[in-house]
């Protein structure tokens, strides 16, 4: 069995191609793609349970590029020239998300704890948790052209990951938990993983305008950014109790106000103020996505805060 | 003045009842935009916080620490040093400003939280369970079933349809061919339980603000016990403390064995690291820090000093590590040994051995290096190096504030669980006789716009028709924003309020439910095209 240095050095490299090359298959997709506006209003025809614009018929592909909505009545339907490609591009994303983790598996059987331990695990970490969270969204809407927004930033985490030093190094005394490194990084990566979700909803509406190859209904951009940030939001506070009990375990005190502590705060109020101003106000549109766009950079402050902040999360580079 | 003017100020002030004046602080502080402000305006005052070094705690408290503290920041901050300072933003978490925000927002959430309950109860317990034709029209969600069975039975078998979803149904006394569903219906409380939460949390930051106990103990191994204080009548010593560091100097582990006693009676003993700190009585006792450090006992005039563990507080360009200790008057006495692993090459110190340095300022006024355990007489004074040792920094913390925390933590997270998990999903139905003789099942909801209720809207649908051996005719899930799509059900004109009627109804609400829920919001050009609707229909 290789070394995880050996694994690191040819798994990386290829996650990396893997990503581009779904990534380019994606543009290559979405640039040409084809548009017909036929009216598909089906007679109405009997049967029990049946509607009467089958979904069996055109109008479901129409769902695949519009997360799922049901299909309208006078739904424009999008075609699909390269389905191939479209498959090819799943294709890779699934297989650098499975060679991700087989390197996380292998780093963890190796070193004996979480993959969470220095700043090159934590990255490949991250970009597993937005492949991840990209793939189920893409497996439950069919939204290919998040694509677009989400594999650039695992691309760019991708490259990080490979700067980094991929070492196998001694667990730092205060990281000697593995119990809560696992739970508090763990739902971190989640977190992380469901807000470049939502961040890349909420570029792609503000692009909408912009990019006449952006056919997705904004609303439901609009939709999908909160939805993604719904999930983000309770991950968030899991993240940040589980980082509290542990800090009170490790330190004997549960806030200490510790730069990466206050970042991760500035996030998740970021969010709550998203979430309320959704309700309160009816943010949509332009204004919640500029928020949900504004959470995602605070979520990369917080995780490259310890770089620049220092202190009690400082080992964590 | 004009006359009319000095009538006027002659009138008194209109004056506001002390239950009215509570009332509209009430009001201010329920109204969730001034709770949005306070999130952001918190957001922003914590991402200063994180931005801008802040000052460790007790710095301020003591003027020279502050002054100390200020003067390296002007390295970093240059000239905005001073203002930075002055805004109390080295601080800023003790700060006025941020305590007056967070206070507000205690507020605002404790207020939200009242004005919410009696809302949601209302539309746990009494649903708008007739919405008006408009809104079965112009509903977000909508889709008509015909069926060729007679009204009465397609409403029985729609009802049962729905009561095996898994739905709550409420029928409609005065009209069976009305049907309500939803699910969750308590869904709602999950929001209050979050809310309260925090509260809770707020709660115990003020509670281990003002109770907790944080005091850094340093212990020389196998050195006397060091007293916890606080009325606590508890000693701590470290019997053993071991530092592993691997080839390349990284650290592996740091060890304390710490014994805890009371009256001379131990009572509790444990291998104390970072993880895995010692409980004992609402105390903890955790691995803070270490240093290396020099035994010494130094008797005076009036006998012992000191018969401790000096820290080593630096070293010297030749390699000598040294630890002081101020003796009575204006002299100190410095204790000098090699630096650990060197030799006494270049300090003249070799291992084992002292130099005692005594100065008065920058005065040397006596040295002597001695081998451990010999006394070097000075005067009145005598200094005896006992040899090197290991110092641990213990933290003992006992926080008040810590139960609550972990208990508001707790009920948060089940309440957001609740409110993002189980949303309240509502459905109305009407069932009649259409022009062609079959029966018409108009199937409506209001959720704002949503992919995944959009899914299971569309899957009732076709169960219902299934359901009834019927078809769906017509289906449409529009955006308000783009339609004009009525958001909320209202009732017909006219009708009187039946159940779930607000207190602020007027005739042709009557049966709008509360929108300051998530599942409930419209957009507001929506809301504001509904409330145009509204009126024409009240004029009509």
């Amino acid at each position: 069995m290789p070394s995880v240095l050996e694994m690191a050095r040819l798994i990386l490299p290829a996650v990396l191609v893997l990503e581009l090359i779904a990534l380019v298959a994606d543009i290559v997709i979405i640039t040409t793609r084809t548009t017909r506006a036929p009216r598909v209003r089906a007679p109405a025809r009997a049967g029990a349970g049946r509607r009467a614009d089958d979904p069996s018929s055109a109008a479901s592909e129409a769902t695949a590029d519009t997360g799922g909505a049901a299909p309208s009545a006078t739904a424009a339907v999008t075609a699909k020239p390269k389905v191939g490609l479209g498959a090819y591009a799943t294709g890779a994303t699934i297989v650098a998300l499975a060679l991700l983790t087989v390197y996380l598996v292998a780093r963890t059987i190796e070193t004996g704890h979480g993959p969470f331990a220095n700043g090159h695990e934590f990255a490949v970490a991250f970009v597993w948790g937005v492949l991840a969270a990209y793939l189920v969204v893409e497996r439950l809407t069919r939204l290919r052209l998040l694509a677009v927004a989400v594999l650039p930033v695992a691309a760019c985490l991708t490259l990080y990951a490979i700067s980094l030093g991929a070492d196998v190094q001694p667990l730092a005394p205060a990281l000697q938990n593995n119990l809560l490194l696992t739970l508090h990084v763990g739902f971190a990566i989640l977190a992380y993983g469901a807000a470049c979700v939502s961040f890349a909803a909420a570029a792609l509406y503000l692009l909408r305008p912009r990019l006449k190859l952006i056919t997705i209904k904004p609303e439901t951009l609009d939709d999908l950014g909160h939805r993604a940030a719904v999930v983000t939001f309770p991950l968030l506070t899991i993240m940040i109790v589980l980082g509290a009990l542990w800090a009170d375990t490790a330190w004997g005190s549960y806030w200490s106000w510790d730069p990466k502590e206050t970042a991760a705060l500035v996030t998740w109020l970021i969010y709550a103020a998203f979430l309320h101003g959704r309700v309160v106000r009816g943010w949509r549109g332009r204004k919640a996505a500029w928020l949900l766009v504004l959470g995602f950079a605070a979520v990369l402050f917080a995780y490259f805060g310890n770089h620049f902040l220092g202190g009690l999360h400082s080992y964590g580079g | 003045m004009s006359p009319a003017d000095h009538g006027r100020n002659d009138q008194p002030e209109p004056a506001v009842s002390p239950g009215e004046f509570f009332r509209r602080v009430y009001q201010f502080f329920y109204s969730k935009t001034v709770g949005l402000i306070l999130i952001l305006t918190l957001a922003a005052l914590v991402l200063l916080g994180a931005l801008i070094t802040q000052a460790t705690a007790g710095t301020y408290d003591d003027a020279m620490s502050k002054a100390i503290f200020v003067q390296d920041m002007r390295s970093r901050y240059g000239a905005l040093t001073g203002a930075l300072d002055w805004l109390g933003l080295f601080h800023i978490f003790s700060s006025i400003p941020f305590l007056v925000v967070a206070g507000l927002l205690a507020a605002s959430i404790l207020a939200c939280t009242i004005h919410r309950l009696p809302q949601l109860w209302r539309r746990h317990a009494h649903p708008p369970i007739r919405p008006g034709d408009r809104f079965f029209a112009r509903a977000r969600y909508r889709a008509t079933i015909a069926t060729s069975r007679p009204t009465a039975q397609a409403t029985a078998l729609a009802s049962r349809r729905l009561r095996q979803g898994g739905l709550r149904l409420v029928a409609d006394g005065d009209d069976p061919g009305r049907l309500y569903a939803d699910r969750f219906s308590w869904g709602g409380l999950g929001t209050v339980v979050a809310h309260l939460s925090l509260l809770i949390i707020l709660a115990a930051f003020v509670t281990s603000s003002l109770g907790k106990i944080d005091a850094n103990l340093t212990l020389g191994v196998d050195g006397p016990s060091v007293a916890v204080g606080h009325d606590s009548g508890l000693e701590l010593a470290a019997s053993e403390f071991v530092s592993q560091s691997d080839a390349a100097g990284r650290p592996l582990d740091y060890m304390s064995h710490l014994v805890l006693s009371r009256d001379g009676q131990v009572v509790a003993e444990q291998d104390v690291r970072v993880n895995s700190p010692l409980s004992y009585g609402g105390y903890k006792f955790h691995q803070w820090s270490y240093s290396q450090g020099i035994d010494v006992l130094i008797t005076g005039p009036g006998g012992v000093l000191t018969d401790a563990t000096l820290a080593i507080e630096g070293t010297t360009e030749d390699g000598a590590a040294g630890a002081s200790y101020e003796l009575p008057g204006s002299q100190t006495v410095w204790f000098f040994v090699p630096v650990s692993g060197q030799t006494g090459a270049d300090s003249g110190i070799e291992p084992g051995q002292a130099l005692i340095e005594v100065a008065a300022g920058d005065q040397l006024v006596a040295q002597q290096t001695v081998a451990s355990g010999q006394a070097f007489v000075l005067g009145d004074y005598a200094f005896t190096f006992e040899g090197e040792n290991w110092i641990t920094v213990i933290a003992a913390r006992r926080d008040p504030g810590a139960l609550w925390m972990w208990l508001g933590s707790i009920l948060l997270v089940a309440g957001m669980s609740l409110t993002f998990a189980c949303r309240h999903r509502r459905y109305w139905a009407r069932l009649s006789p259409g022009t062609d003789g079959r029966t018409r099942l108009e199937l409506a909801s209001s959720d704002p716009e949503d992919v995944s209720f959009r899914r299971l809207f569309d899957q009732l649908a076709t169960d219902l028709a299934e359901a009834l051996d019927g078809v769906v005719l017509d289906q449409t899930a529009e955006t308000g924003a783009d339609t004009g799509a009525e958001t909320e059900p209202r009732a017909e004109t006219g009708t009187a309020p039946e159940t779930g009627t607000e207190p602020e109804t007027k005739a042709g609400i009557s049966d709008t439910p509360d929108t300051d829920d998530a599942s409930d919001t419209a957009p507001p050009d929506t809301a504001r095209a509904a409330a145009r609707q509204t009126r024409e229909t009240a004029h009509a």
